[in-house]
């Protein structure tokens, strides 16, 4: 950079203007474009980043703009403007905020795990299967193309009491002699949460058994290990990674959903999105639920973050 | 016996395999001695890797049989087959260290953990990757992972050891060390060994005896000097060497062999020639090694005559000459016979250049039945 | 013992006439391997049956017309689909309208973006992209309420831009994993051969690389525009009585109202979307796109 800022600064300046000096630029590109990119000028830099300042400006405007406000208006009094704690003092010290929000967390943590080991055996096969992965992901991956709304409504179709077909399926067959009540309670909301798991972890992780090399069990097994050890020892270390991954985008998902516990009733169990949504809209304490959405979301990150960093630490891959 | 046990013999009969209607393997039999490296060689999509692959147990609903020392282990499942397989890619477990990969065949054989760690060590001191033990895979270069790769093989002590195209990932500047390398530590051992390989010169170089393959079928099987001068086939002449072939016809006169090649005035005779050339009068195709063809200037035929009597003279031209070292190799246009490759060493065709009329001289060739 | 073996056939150890030393192995192998690949097969039917059984149970249901599946195989009709009131169908117009939009936005800024981060190569590349993808990673309610905080002093809330704002925020997320991945694929040779042929760096981006990242692109496009579709608790927030999209619509009504039969064939046709898209995908660039871990999606 330093030993030829003439050439830089024409390149560059004209590039900026945007009009091209054809025949100067032929003889000064190429000698130019084979240097490292760390050599390149502030100029050039400027240039790049000219391109990705409109998406930074959206970013910033629609998204860290108005994440900045919640924090900021979760820590100022909502009566009297002034700066306070309070809020989340008060929903931290609060014995009802925390159960709802243990409860939740226990929900959530269920779910992943019940989905990703339902979902684990499936992707293995579909990853391992050709001709299986191009008939049955498309019919998978129907129900990732759904708002939860409609899976709500696909679970009250299953499951209600008197209309639902599972109980009137179960009753017909002799097996219940009276309907059961699961879907407004927390066995109906952990099936919905864990159908839409199950779908996320199979997508996920069918992705992360195709990255991994078959003939690497193959080698496992000239080696001596039967084909599930070979799966065991081999590609499951190395899908952790995708694994965890997929765990966390669950557990987020579950622990901030609001869909499924409305509509699948709410009161039992009372989810921390339903808590938060009545703050905001019945009770008129916003500020206290922006408080309590800024806990919630940092429960949702510091567990993505944490598993990326338990990965980083401790992974095995590589 | 230093590093393992002595190998079995091994004796694969009839092995045949197909994929769908498509056979890509068909009766092939062959036996390997204990300590012998084997190659199978043939031109890509012969059918090779498959039959490596079918003996290691990977593609399962094969015919015919294999056995070690006698015993049948073909409806064995792979892991118990007790055969060691170096992969193309070398497939090394990424997440595993050095010593992990070289002792996963043990872990899985439940050897104790004293005995498991004196036998990586020895295997890393043969793979001459001491103090490397403790790196990932991904750590270390081409050549340090196919020896990776080659001793995780052999650590558990295999009836056989199969290697697929083991040099075939590595640069070309790389690979005859590799080589040396690889066939060192075979000697060394004695470990009974089944090598794929396209490359001829790789096959002639490492192995004791050679499958020559082409199309799911054994064309030869013989040693490799064997092949090169004898080819039995012109499917072999034509992949081995880089000798020019004719057409003619098998002519016997008394105990001399020939062949009448069209367009060529006289018969050129043969010292030599593979088994399956049926009688008189039947075709032929004929095997000139380049160092058969001899040349001098034009006006020299007679010289050629008196020190090769028996040689057919012919007179050609050189459309091409090249320098090799300490031998130049000519390619010659000759009268009949179209172009001919000659090798002679570098002072015998001083003062030849490119386009100049030349007399040709052809010493020798070998007889093989032709090729569909 | 490997019972779970399920890749290698039956087949494999069926030439066992060997009754030497090791003759008991292959009968326990093949017992173990039929089992495994019974458990597995009927695992994987279950699997399907499982996650198939709630979407055909929305079809079903909306030929029926009830707010219930009957038993009965009478009754098929299609009273349920005639029944969908206008406001349905103003939402559903009203989120296509707004889902485009903010396709075309989310395009319109990734593309750039993504060009100047990968060429460029700059040093904050890693910090941008990861400012970028926030909204992807902040819990979309927790963004919902954001953007109402703000939305509602701008009088943003409750209306089109709104959503089309919010939707764009969290397209340009997924449209810049896109297009960052499919720019790394396009190799930066073919750009400086067009800037040695006297091209300026930017008319080697429109001459060269977007022709190349066109199929590429219409499948992102594809991929977010019906993701925006089906958006729902980013929307919940900012949606009112001005500006209902399709999901938050069916959200309302079923809290408010119950199952209706309406609301079911709404959900089938919402179903009837997905598929179509499948399809459309499956046939572009058949299923292995679908797999991928880039199509992680939220609820």
């Amino acid at each position: 950079m330093a030993d030829e800022p003439g050439k830089v600064e024409t390149v560059d300046g004209k590039a900026i203007a945007g009009y091209a000096r054809r025949f100067s630029m032929t003889a000064a590109s190429p000698e130019r474009l084979a240097q490292p990119s760390a050599d390149r000028g502030w100029r050039d830099r400027l240039f790049y980043r000219a391109f990705t300042f409109p998406a930074l400006l959206v970013v910033a405007g629609t998204a860290v703009l108005p994440l900045a406000l919640l924090l900021f208006w979760s820590l100022v009094d909502q009566r009297s403007g002034e700066a306070t704690l309070r809020y989340y003092a008060q929903s931290l010290a609060s014995p009802y905020f925390l159960r709802i929000l243990l409860t939740t967390i226990l929900m959530a943590a269920g779910v992943t795990v019940v989905s990703v080991m339902l979902a684990l055996p499936m992707a293995y096969v579909l990853a391992r299967h050709t001709l299986l992965r191009s008939i049955l992901v498309p019919m998978i991956s129907i129900p990732r193309m759904l708002p939860f709304v409609v899976v709500g409504y696909a679970m009250v179709l299953l499951l209600a009491p008197y209309t639902g077909v599972m109980n009137k399926a179960l009753i017909a067959a002799g097996i219940l002699s009276e309907p059961v009540f699961i879907l407004f309670g927390w066995p109906g909301q952990a099936i919905a949460f864990g159908y839409a798991g199950v779908v996320i972890a199979i997508a996920i992780l069918t992705g992360v058994f195709m990255t991994v090399d078959p003939q690497l069990e193959d080698a496992a097994v000239t080696l001596g290990a039967g084909r599930l050890e070979a799966a065991l020892t081999v590609s499951m270390p190395l899908a952790a990674p995708g694994i965890v991954a997929a765990a966390a985008l669950i557990f987020s998902t579950v622990v901030t959903s609001y869909a499924i516990p409305v509509m699948l009733n709410s009161r039992t169990p009372y989810m921390v999105s339903v808590l938060i949504y009545n703050n905001l809209y019945s009770l008129q304490e916003r500020h206290l639920a922006y408080a309590q959405a800024i806990i919630v979301t940092a429960l949702a990150i510091g567990v993505t973050t944490a598993a990326q960093i338990f990965l980083s630490r401790f992974g095995s891959r590589r | 016996m230093l590093y393992g046990k002595l190998g079995q013999r091994v004796q694969v009969r009839h092995l045949s395999k197909s994929f769908g209607k498509i056979s890509a393997l068909r009766d092939l039999t062959f036996d390997v001695e204990p300590g012998e490296l084997v190659a199978f060689l043939g031109p890509s999509g012969c059918g090779k890797t498959t039959a490596l692959k079918t003996i290691a147990g990977l593609l399962p609903g094969h015919g015919g049989e294999i056995s070690f020392g006698g015993e049948r282990i073909d409806h064995l499942p792979p892991n118990k087959r007790n055969i060691g397989l170096v992969f193309q890619n070398y497939s090394l477990f990424p997440h595993m260290t050095v010593s992990e990969n070289i002792g996963y065949g043990l872990r899985m054989r439940r050897w104790p953990l004293e005995r498991r760690a004196a036998r990586i060590r020895e295997m890393l001191a043969l793979a001459r990757l001491e103090g490397l033990g403790d790196r990932k895979p991904g750590q270390l270069s081409g050549g340090q992972q196919q020896r990776v790769a080659l001793v995780r093989a052999m650590a558990f002590m295999p009836d056989l050891l199969l290697l697929d195209e083991p040099l075939s990932n590595l640069d070309a500047g790389l690979r005859e060390d590799v080589r040396a390398d690889m066939r060192n530590i075979q000697r060394r051992t004695r470990q009974t060994t089944i090598l794929v390989t396209h490359d001829q010169e790789e096959a002639l170089v490492m192995s004791d005896r050679i499958v020559l393959m082409n199309q799911g079928r054994v064309e030869q099987i013989d040693s490799p000097e064997q092949l090169y001068s004898m080819p039995a086939t012109e499917f072999a002449a034509r992949f081995i060497g880089r000798g020019n072939i004719l057409y003619g016809t098998y002519l016997r006169d008394g105990d001399v062999d020939a062949v009448r090649i069209e367009g060529l005035d006289a018969p050129l005779s043969a010292s030599t020639k593979a088994p399956a050339v049926g009688p008189a009068g039947s075709p032929v195709a004929a095997c000139i090694q380049p160092e058969q063809i001899v040349v001098s200037a034009r006006n020299d035929a007679e010289t050629l005559k008196s020190r090769w009597p028996r040689a057919f003279i012919a007179t050609g031209k050189i459309v091409d000459i090249a320098f090799h070292g300490g031998s130049s190799v000519l390619h010659l246009d000759v009268e009949g016979a179209g172009v001919l490759k000659c090798r002679r060493p570098a002072t015998e065709v001083q003062g030849l250049r490119f386009g100049d009329r030349v007399a040709v001289g052809i010493l020798d060739c070998h007889l093989m039945p032709q090729s569909e | 013992m490997t019972g779970g073996e399920f890749q290698e056939s039956g087949k494999a150890f069926g030439g066992s006439r060997g009754t030497r030393t090791r003759a008991n192995l292959p009968g326990r192998f093949r017992t173990g391997i039929r089992i495994g690949r019974i458990a597995l097969t009927a695992y994987v039917l279950l699997m399907l049956a499982l996650l198939a059984l709630p979407i055909v149970l929305v079809v079903v249901a909306s030929f029926q017309g009830g707010m219930e599946v009957a038993s009965r195989p009478d009754g098929w009709s299609l009273s349920a689909y005639e029944a969908i009131p206008t406001n349905y169908w103003d939402a559903l117009w009203f989120t296509i309208r707004s889902a485009f939009w903010a396709t075309i936005c989310a395009l319109v800024l990734a593309v750039p973006a993504a060009w100047g981060l990968v060429r460029g190569n700059l040093r904050e590349r890693r910090f941008v992209s990861a400012l970028v993808l926030l909204p992807d990673a902040v819990p979309s309610i927790t963004l919902g309420i954001a953007l109402l905080a703000l939305f509602v002093p701008l009088g943003l809330s409750n209306s089109f831009a709104g959503i089309t704002v919010a939707l764009t925020v969290i397209s340009l997320a997924m449209a810049l994993r896109f297009t960052e991945a499919l720019m790394g694929g396009v190799p930066e040779e073919l750009e400086q051969a067009a800037v040695t042929m006297g091209a300026s760096r930017v008319t080697a981006l429109t001459t060269v690389v977007l022709p190349l990242l066109a199929p590429g692109l219409a499948i992102a496009a594809l991929f977010v525009f019906v993701h925006n579709l089906v958006t729902f608790e980013l929307l919940l927030f900012i949606a009112g009585p001005r500006a209902t999209p399709i999901s938050v619509q069916l959200f309302s009504d079923i809290v408010d109202r119950g199952v209706l039969p309406q609301a079911i064939a709404m959900s089938a046709i919402l179903v009837y979307v997905g598929i179509a898209f499948h399809t459309l995908v499956a046939m572009t660039v058949g299923a292995r796109y679908l797999a991928g871990s880039a199509m992680a999606r939220k609820g």
